[in-house]
């Protein structure tokens, strides 16, 4: 019962979760995460924070830049 | 088109690297940079630098003294004028061959419909999501390729967009709530981004190489890592909306 966690920031962290299901929202929470400027993907798909994670699923979380100027 | 004598010369050593019928590729392109700040600074010089035909470039802002530290087109005896006026005349010094269209516009959803029908690629050199998702709609209404790219201290990030290929900006970047806010960037930042980002288009202009088209180029410059993430089919919302 475990999904993998690859957060692609200033430092790549990598975590497991020892939960059969829960929501990317929900998921934010547990990590601490708090901007909504993120691409998550699960499996290599992107998806919003209603989807739901579940056993085996890797998640990726990219904080994105929002700057140009 | 072919190229002149002139061009031949200029593009001496690029020629051998792409060959001759690419160079008059990128003569016969067009492309569409929006925003000429940090990214914008560098995509226009190295496309212009380049060879392409025709670049098209929007900004309202004018030149501050907070934007010399990133923005290289610019320096202090230009202060207070329009960026998009003093573009056209640095790109046009650095290559006479290219047209350089300009306007001192905010880059609205009606304006960019008479701007983008007319240009082969479009480059998000943006400072917000806003705009960008404006830009982003356009570029999937009338099927031209988008090359993105963003920056924040260090950090920074490339995708390129293609409609039919890919999903478009706003269902890769999922941002709940679009806001402008001042971001703070080091000098080097836009200038690595902005290269990749006029890479991309060297490469949709000519056929060569791989393109960044389903995958983001997540950059890190203080560990100097360029991580890509892959990203597998999505129903796309917005691509295909009327």
């Amino acid at each position: 019962m475990v999904i993998r966690i690859k957060i692609i920031g200033s430092e790549k962290i990598y975590r497991e979760i020892d939960v059969s299901e829960i929501s990317i929202r929900d998921l934010f929470r547990k990590l601490g995460l708090t901007s909504s400027e993120y691409v998550v993907l699960k499996n290599n798909i992107v998806v919003t924070e209603d989807d739901i994670a579940r056993d085996n699923d890797e998640i990726t979380i990219i904080p994105v830049k929002s700057g140009g100027s | 088109m072919s190229l002149t004598d002139e061009e031949l010369v200029r593009y001496d050593r690029q020629i051998p690297v792409i060959g001759y019928e690419n160079q008059v590729r990128l003569k016969n392109t067009s492309v569409l940079v929006v925003g000429l700040g940090g990214l914008g600074s560098i995509i226009t010089t190295y496309l212009v630098a380049s060879g392409i035909g025709r670049i098209v470039v929007v900004d309202h802002d004018t030149v501050s003294l907070s934007d010399l530290n990133r923005q290289i087109l610019y320096d202090t005896s230009v202060l207070g004028k329009p960026k998009a006026l003093v573009a056209r005349e640095k790109l046009s010094k650095l290559n006479p061959n290219v047209v350089v269209e300009t306007y001192v516009e905010e880059f609205t959803y009606g304006f960019g419909e008479r701007i983008v029908r007319d240009v082969d690629i479009i480059v998000d050199a943006l400072d917000n999501w806003e705009t960008r998702f404006i830009v982003d709609k356009l570029a999937f209404k009338y099927n031209k390729p988008l090359v993105h790219g963003g920056v924040e201290g260090f950090y920074g990030q490339v995708t390129t967009l293609i409609p039919g290929k890919t999903p478009c900006l706003r269902c890769i970047f999922q941002i709940i709530k679009p806001v402008k806010k001042r971001v703070n960037v080091v000098a080097t930042t836009p200038g690595i981004i902005g290269v990749i980002e006029a890479n991309e288009v060297l490469k949709l202009a000519t056929g060569l190489g791989e393109l960044l088209v389903n995958k983001i180029l997540v950059y890190n410059g203080l560990k100097n890592e360029f991580t890509i993430i892959e990203i597998r089919d999505v129903d796309c919302r917005i691509c295909y909306e009327e």
